[in-house]
């Protein structure tokens, strides 16, 4: 049995590794990464206790479906958008610090006073070998003796679905016409820091494009533009990009 | 603690994800050790031909995938709920039967909703 502990302060090192990861890390994908990591770390440990049926259901709705939620987010989201997580407000760091170090004083005092233990039952080692296993040990109690229970959480999800939709579908008529507005036509131009095109010819001297002034930059959903052309061939070299002065990312707005 | 559980079954699904891991690391490292290397700007731009971007390239969602993904979270409960009541089906006789039935009902009532809302289709 010597390797089982072998096994179990592996899985564990590296459980607690990647949780302290999924917070340092900078980049928030990054942090889903390790989540998973956490996530598949955590039903490794499950299995160790013998709780195969939680182990499965930790790999199918913690790392399947609520990863698959988190990585949502993040693809919803502007990233650039997100406010920065490593430098929040002296009083941001310092309280969580102190409920940090309180979760933590109460994770020891649990394990060392060991005083949340659940009454067993009838569900001991014997009476669930007995059935076949905790999967089916669960199903027994799930099942029979608790059948309301397991009707009202169908109810339950149920409301989850409803409140998914009404919360975050958005309204289909608005969506149209958002979409409608929100059309552009990048022709490739660098924009300077100022945000005139650098190719413009009324500031930055000969250049491919069509006379243009900058009321003849027509806006469209507020900030982007369209620049009329005369000669597309023009826009398609490479080292268009040498035209803007210091290798700089071309536009972030 | 049953031994056996661990001593056999998981050990091979333990070997199962480190060969996969192990596979993957080998074949990038292989990559790295064997394919040439000369990086140029011109291939660092996202088209070879083509014209440079100009907004970020990274392109924001509509909300509708995350409804998706709301969905797939309770279903994927649902059908966590089927795993237990599958292994004791035959103890559970017709009464267990009745009871899936109730619980797929119910739930089927929040399909049907997300259905007809619209939350399933794309245009």
């Amino acid at each position: 049995m010597e390797w089982a502990s072998v096994a179990f302060y592996l899985i564990a090192t590296v459980c607690v590794l990647s949780a302290a990861g999924v917070v340092i890390a900078r980049s928030a994908v990054h942090s889903a990464i390790f989540l998973i990591l956490c996530f598949l770390n955590i039903a490794a440990t499950f299995v160790m206790l013998g709780a195969e049926f939680l182990a499965v259901v930790q790999v199918i709705v913690y790392t399947g479906a609520i990863l698959v939620l988190v990585l949502f987010v993040l693809m919803l989201v502007d990233e650039d958008q997100l406010p920065d997580f490593h430098t929040g407000q002296p009083i941001q760091r310092i309280s969580g610090l102190i409920l940090g170090l309180i979760l933590l004083l109460e994770i020891g005092a649990a394990i060392t006073a060991r005083s949340i233990q659940g009454a067993t039952g009838g569900a001991t080692p014997e009476n669930v070998a007995a059935v076949g296993g905790n999967t089916q040990a669960l199903g027994r109690v799930l099942y029979d003796d608790n059948l309301l229970a397991f009707i009202v959480v169908s109810l339950v999800l149920t409301v989850a679905v409803i409140g998914a939709i009404v919360l975050a579908l958005p309204d289909r008529r608005v969506g149209i016409n958002q979409r409608r507005g929100t059309g552009t036509i990048n022709l490739g131009h660098p924009v300077g820091t100022d945000g005139i095109p650098l190719a413009l010819p009324a500031v930055r001297g000969e250049s491919p494009i069509a006379a243009a002034t900058p009321g003849d930059l027509r806006p469209v959903a507020g900030e982007r533009q369209i620049i009329m052309v005369r000669d597309p061939d023009a826009y398609t070299e490479v080292g268009q990009h040498d035209a803007a002065p210091d290798n700089r990312p071309l536009i972030k707005r | 603690m049953n031994t056996q559980l661990y001593g056999s079954d998981w050990v091979v699904i333990g070997i199962l994800i480190l060969a996969a891991a192990a596979l993957g690391y080998a074949l990038l490292t292989l990559n790295q050790i064997i394919a040439p290397s000369k990086p140029s700007a011109a291939k660092a731009a996202p088209y070879e031909s083509g014209v440079p971007e100009v907004v970020a390239t990274k392109p924001r969602f509509t909300p509708r995938f995350y409804v998706v993904a709301m969905l797939f979270v309770v279903f994927d409960i649902e059908a966590i709920f089927i795993f237990p009541w599958a292994v004791v089906f035959d103890g559970l006789g017709l009464y267990g039967f009745l009871a899936m039935l109730a619980f797929m009902f119910l739930l089927f009532d929040g399909f049907i909703y997300a259905w007809k809302k619209g939350a399933l289709e794309w245009a």
